[in-house]
Order: structure tokens, then sequence, then C-alpha cells
């Protein structure tokens, strides 16, 4: 058996490589380290990239940092950064630059928890959207976005409140394009804010009603891009037992959003899951989501969308076999044609070397497969290596080849 | 538990056969599925993607054009 999948392996690559797909080189480094006496936890980790785009090739490198620790008892923070900078920039990351920043202050103890947060994106050379901003029809250009937060959850009894509010800045550059040239650039930003209050009372155990608000005001337009709602909802949330366990919630909501046909104004929400476990190896969950809406001209329930997802995993608990397992689900999706069927496998081979591949498959939207093999050399430190192809639509393929590292320290 | 999921089952089956679709679409993300990555965020063209209270990404649906980009890049296909 090892033996097959091993030269199977090879022949996948050996394919890959003769396709001229691979031009993909990656070293992820992660170090993890713990200041005991301070209680602050730092991770780095960079990953220098190139990859292959149809027939053209890009260079890239991600930086990660995340810091951690607790300032007070009960006080504790998080500053995280994400930089990507690479030479070119394609469907999936519309800039050549991208820096993600997080501050996060959070406030807990039993009955109340308090969050902060300040975060920052840059985009260099700004990224070209089409941004739907009220006066704005031809392109722009994002430079920068500024989020400002604030989330507070407490509880008194089975009384429980949550108020979230959020500041968004969007930088931007305003183009007017005739024939391929820019003639026009000025700048100008976009505000946003976005407020949600949720009040809900545990009714038993396992039922709880729920009333929500929430309130959208697009500062730069006349109410075009206002959004606001106001929902009553009811969950059901019960583990049965060791092996069963459902939850579902229903929410109806009153809409009001001028840019967005009324007949979505009466919407209902339907989400159902179901955990089912048939002894200690086989594992399941089923996830069903409907939204629909009541038009009140012509007196009809129409329907928005329905998903439908079941995961079915097997885990071998074998002492020899490790954290092995292998996984297998469906998304139904018929309203969004977002069908799609996936599998996932993670296999010990032998001696600390462990074998990971999966596949999935959307129809009309893309086919991707994968193949990972890592061996550890210690339980902190492993090299690998990581094969990726997806093809999209037909009309573009992609493909990633990586060699790497990973080091915890 | 048995009476519950029959009758969301029923529920299914009546709003997929007895209602039509609306005239828009509209997408989401399932919140459960979700894990935070930011990958839909960056590929938006018309940036209508943040991250919400709770840390998972939502859409403005005032802002989306209904492109898709969204669907095809999740990591966990949490957007439907």
């Amino acid at each position: 058996m090892r033996k097959i999948i091993l030269i199977l392996l090879v022949i996948i690559f050996t394919y890959l490589h003769l396709c001229g797909l691979t031009q993909w080189m990656q070293i992820s480094l992660r170090n993890f380290t713990t200041d005991a006496e301070h209680d602050i936890d730092i991770i780095t980790g960079a990953t220098p990239q190139a990859e292959t785009i149809d027939t053209a090739s890009k260079d890239g490198i991600y930086w990660q940092h995340e810091i951690s620790g607790n300032l007070y008892t009960n006080l504790s923070f998080t500053l995280e950064n994400d930089l990507f900078v690479s030479d070119l920039s394609h469907e999936f990351k519309n800039s050549f630059f991208y820096n993600d920043a997080k501050i996060k202050v959070y406030y807990q103890n039993e009955s109340q928890y308090l969050k902060l947060q300040y975060a920052n994106r840059t985009y260099n050379p700004a990224a070209t959207n089409f941004l739907n901003i009220p006066g704005v029809e031809h392109s722009t250009q994002q430079q920068m976005v500024h989020n400002t937060a604030l989330h507070y959850k407490g509880h008194h009894g089975r009384f429980f409140i949550s108020l979230y509010g959020n500041l968004r800045n969007l930088d931007y550059e305003y183009l007017t394009i005739e024939e391929d040239d820019v003639y026009e650039s000025e700048s100008a930003w976009d505000n946003d804010i976005y407020s949600y209050a949720e009040f809900s009372y545990k009714i038993t155990d396992i039922w709880k009603a729920f009333v929500s608000g929430y309130y959208k005001d697009d500062l730069n337009s006349f109410n075009e891009f206002d959004d606001s709602n106001l929902g009553i909802g009811l969950e059901f949330d019960n583990r049965f037992d060791f092996f069963n366990a459902v939850k579902t919630k229903v929410v109806y909501y009153n809409k009001n959003f001028d840019s967005i046909d009324d007949e979505k104004d009466h919407y209902f929400l339907t989400e159902a899951r179901y955990t089912k476990r048939f002894g200690n190896s086989l594992t399941g969950f089923v996830t069903y989501i409907n939204r629909s809406c009541y038009d009140e001209d012509q007196s009809k329930f129409f329907r928005i969308s329905n998903m439908l997802r079941i995961h079915a995993k097997y885990s071998y608990l074998t002492y020899n076999m490790k954290d092995s397992f292998i996984l297998a689900g469906i998304k139904y999706n018929p309203e969004n044609e977002g069908n799609l069927v996936f599998g996932e496998m993670n296999q010990y081979l032998f001696k600390d070397v462990y074998l990971t591949a999966g596949v999935k498959y959307a129809n009309e939207l893309f086919g991707t497969c994968s193949a990972k093999c890592e061996y550890f050399v210690t339980p902190l430190r492993s090299i690998w290596i990581n094969n990726k192809f997806t093809n999209f639509n037909k009309k573009s393929t992609q493909n990633i080849f990586s060699l790497g590292t990973t080091l915890i320290f | 538990m048995k009476k519950i999921i029959l009758l969301v089952i029923l529920f299914g089956i009546l709003i997929y056969i007895g209602c039509d679709k609306v005239s828009n679409l509209e997408y989401n993300i399932d919140s459960s599925a979700c894990n935070s990555c930011g990958e839909c965020i960056q590929i938006c063209p018309v940036d209508a993607i943040e991250f919400g209270s709770d840390g998972k990404a939502v859409i403005d649906q005032t802002k989306c054009n209904q492109c898709g980009k969204c669907v095809t890049i999740c990591p966990k296909d949490a957007i439907h």
C-alpha cells in the first residue's frame, strides 16, 4: 500500500514537471517563542514563493508576525501583521504589495467581554477596483482601509447582550480612463458606519429567543447605500448525548435598504445543523441553510438560496496510524450554482512520514487536486513537498509546487 | 430530535418545490464554516467584504456585485 502511494506520488510530480507546470518553490519558516516571565507569545514566519499561472510566473514573499500577551489581569492584547509582496498581480491578489495590520485589546471577566480593535489594510501600487460608490462611475484604485471596531458582550442571569460598532474609512484614487490612458486622477475617501445590537433571553437550557438590530450608514451618500434591519428569532441548541447534537435557528428580518429590491424586505433565515458520531471513528454532520423572502406586492414567497452541506470523516484510532483520517463531503447550492464535491485524506505512511491529499470539484467553477508529503524529523520540525493544481473553469490553470520546512522553537 | 429534523427537511422541500427563485442573486457566508483567512476580502473587486463582530467575514449586500470570485477562492467553501 505504502509503495503504491509513493509510486503514484512520483508519477504525479513527474507528469506535472513534464507538462511544464511546476515553477514554484516555497520555503516556510515559522518561529514560536514564549516569554514565560511576561506571558508574551511571539510568532514569526516568512514564505518566499514563485508561482505559475498559465504561462506567467510570479515571485513574492509572505511575512507574518503575531505578538500576544497579558497587560493586566483580564486585560490582554494581540498585534498581527501580514505582509505580501510580489512582482506580479493577478486575479487572486489584486495588488503587488498588501499589508494587513491589526491591534486588538481585550477585557474579559466572568460575565463581560470587551474588544477594541484597529485594523489597517494597505495596497501599493493601489488595487484597481470598481467600487460601488455613488457618483463614481469610473475605475477606482483603493489605497488604504482603516477599521476601528468596538465589541461588547455581557450576560446577567438568562439575559445576554451583544453590541458592535465599526467605523470604516476607505482611501482611494478616482480615475478617469480614456483609451487605456488615465487622464485624470483624484484622491477621495468613503466612510461607512456599521452597528449591530442583539438582546437574547435563554428560555431554557436549549431554547433561546433573540431580537437584533443592524444599521449601516454610508456617510458619503444620501441614504442610497444605507442599510438597516430588525430581526427576531428562535434558537434550539441541544447535545442529546455523546453521539447526537442538533442546532437550529429561525430568524425573521425586516430589511430596509434602498439599493436592493423591495422583494427582500421580509427576509427569513433558517439554519439547521445535525452532528452525528457513529462510534469513535466515524463522525459526520449535515448543515442546511435556507434564505427566503416574502414579497408583499405579489403576496408570494420566493427562495433566495438553499445550501446543503454533508461531511463524513473516518479517523484511524489505532496507535500505529497516528492522526490518519479520510474525509469526504458535498455542498449542494442550486440557486448560486455552487455545487461541490470534495475529499481529503491524511495517511501515516511509515517512520514519521505523512501523506496528505485532496480533491475538489465545483461544476462550472473549478477543479483542484493537491498532495503533500511531510517528514517529521522531530515532533516540532518537519520537511515537506507539496503540489496543488487548479483548473478554473477550463479558462485558466494555476500550479503551485512547494518544498519547505517548518521549525517550531 | 427526530421531529425537529423532519420539520426542517419538510420546510426545505416545501420552499424548494413551492417557491420561485428570487430575481437577483445573493451571496452569503456560512459563519460556522468560515476560518477568517481573509482571502475573500483580498479578492473582492468592489470591496464588499469585511470581518464582522465575531471575526468572520461578512458580505455587505449594498456593495456586492455578485461576481462570485469569493466563492472560487474560499478555502473552506463557506460562501454560498
